[in-house]
């Protein structure tokens, strides 16, 4: 039967304590590695559309400061 | 067999704070019924409420103000209700990022993608974040002389309140508090309803008509911006991805969290749409200045509102402020501990995370001081922000996306087709307005 408030399922923490802290990840991150991406395709020409998009904002904003001073 | 309550004794305490809520998030999720069902997703709302309402910041209420005063309701009524499924689908991937690799966006990119695009990424947010902090300040401090209070003060308790909402609370109260205080942002709402001769038709027109009076011109192009810089911007995504590993959020509160956020979407429009509304209604045709100031609006609302409306705008003001800058002090904090590996936790004890709270009170008191040096540059410093904000964003965009897509990461909870779709428009026309923005600071008059 549904209740409100109900536990439908006893948990024993005791017990399941392992299974707990993995399921929520509280563990410290810091200490679990994380790989470096492969960069490659796509992901490749992504990063050079960044810098060139970079490259141009930074032109447009030192032509725009000096016109300001 | 040692009770459990032992061994959460023994976690580190940034740790074992955070099991103590998951603990009570744990049980809530084995009660059926609508009634805790309620009351698990009001345990895990917080971090998409307080991204979205620390959003309507005090140069995000100047920006919707000043939008209202000179466009009235033709455009950006319709245009913000647009923002709404704009801010809740870029926020909606930080909230999975987080959820599923328990690691913030700055530490995410550090790692994922080397030092020198975490380094880029960390100097920008933190500049941003400092410059961003110098507007809050402007606005608590502008609010808070409407109560007669002086700049020294107000800055002074500004800094001391959020300086100690920061350090002395755990996660949990801290994110309670902050959300009690961003509650504050819809009284704006209530100001609605005495708008003088304000027509709902014309509301409801608005979203048939779009008019923009005066037509397109540089100076609509540049509220278009400054409305779209305002509801996203890169804090937002370091600051929710940080918060949602530093309250615990697992794969199975994705749910929970996509519907925080999208309450938090919600409103932020609504709070914005009201602004618009009040400033439409108080100042929209009434003057021709073009760049009208806070003050300007305030004693507008004062005439035709009466000052118990200008006073509570004026409070709205310093609660936008002040929200923003709890958030944003904190993704500081937590962007510069990710980055470096330290413990960056709001759970930690002042001293022994003296690490990852300097940054944030640093921030605090370099842009808190600054708005109090007579004659500073703050119009340059506003103009200075836009434009790391315009650089910087389709940056962190793209390293959202490229980790949203990332499968060894993301597994099962990699972007679905359509939300590509739709991040990838949204990148495509941030970039396509930043540069014509970008244009407009050089060729001021391109437009016309």
């Amino acid at each position: 039967m549904k209740t409100e408030n109900k536990i439908s399922k006893k948990i024993n923490l005791d017990e399941d304590w392992e299974d707990f802290i993995k399921e929520e990840g509280l563990v410290d991150y810091n200490k679990i590695p994380v790989e470096r991406a492969g960069v490659k395709g796509w992901i490749q020409i992504a990063f050079w559309f960044l810098r060139i998009y970079i490259l141009a904002m930074i032109i447009l904003v030192i032509i725009g400061f000096s016109r300001i001073h | 067999m040692k009770d459990y309550k032992d061994k959460l004794e023994n976690l580190p305490v940034d740790i074992k704070l955070r099991a103590a809520d998951r603990l009570k998030i744990h049980l809530m999720r084995q009660k059926y019924g609508y009634f805790s069902r309620l009351c698990l997703l009001m345990a895990l709302i917080g971090p998409g409420i307080l991204v979205m309402i620390a959003d309507n910041d005090a140069g995000g209420v100047m920006t919707y103000a000043q939008t209202g005063s000179i466009f009235g309701i033709g455009f950006f009524i319709p245009f913000m209700i647009i923002m709404l499924p704009v801010a809740y689908i870029v926020q909606e991937m930080t909230v999975r990022l987080g959820a599923v690799t328990h690691r913030g966006h700055a530490e995410m990119i550090w790692k994922r993608y080397g030092k020198f695009w975490g380094a880029f990424s960390l100097i920008d947010l933190v500049v941003a974040n400092v410059l961003t902090l110098i507007t809050e300040f402007i606005g608590i401090t502008l609010g808070m002389q409407v109560f007669g209070i002086p700049p020294v003060v107000s800055s002074i308790i500004a800094i001391a309140i959020i300086a100690s909402i920061q350090l002395f609370l755990r996660y949990f109260t801290w994110e309670w508090i902050s959300l009690s205080i961003a509650a504050f942002n819809l009284i704006f709402v209530p100001l609605v309803f005495f708008i003088p001769h304000l027509h709902w038709g014309a509301v409801a027109r608005s979203f048939i008509s779009w008019h923009i009076p005066g037509g397109v011109n540089s100076l609509f192009i540049y509220v278009v911006l400054a409305n779209l810089g305002t509801t996203i911007a890169p804090w937002m995504l370091f600051f929710q991805q940080s918060s949602v590993v530093d309250k615990g959020l697992t794969v199975k509160d994705i749910r929970d969290g996509q519907i925080d956020t999208f309450i938090g979407s919600f409103f932020m429009v609504i709070v914005a749409i009201a602004i618009i509304l009040i400033a439409a209604g108080t100042v929209f045709g009434f003057t021709h200045v073009p760049n009208l100031d806070i003050q300007t609006i305030l004693s507008a609302i004062s005439t035709k509102m009466g000052p118990l409306a200008m006073r509570l705008f004026a409070l709205g003001l310093v609660e936008g402020g002040l929200i923003a800058a709890i958030a944003i002090s904190a993704s500081t904090s937590w962007a510069m501990g990710e980055a470096f590996g330290w413990p960056k936790s709001i759970n930690m004890p002042p001293l022994q995370g003296w690490k990852f709270y300097l940054p944030g009170i640093i921030s605090l008191l370099i842009a808190g001081g600054i708005v109090l040096i007579p004659d500073a540059p703050l119009g340059f410093l506003n103009l200075t922000v836009q434009v790391i904000a315009t650089i910087f964003m389709p940056a962190a965009m793209m390293f959202l996306l490229l980790l949203l897509n990332d499968k060894e990461i993301m597994g099962a909870y990699v972007n679905k087709p359509w939300q590509n779709i739709s991040a990838f428009s949204i990148v495509g026309f941030l970039i396509i307005m930043n540069g014509i923005y970008g244009l407009t600071v050089v060729f001021p008059h391109i437009f016309g």
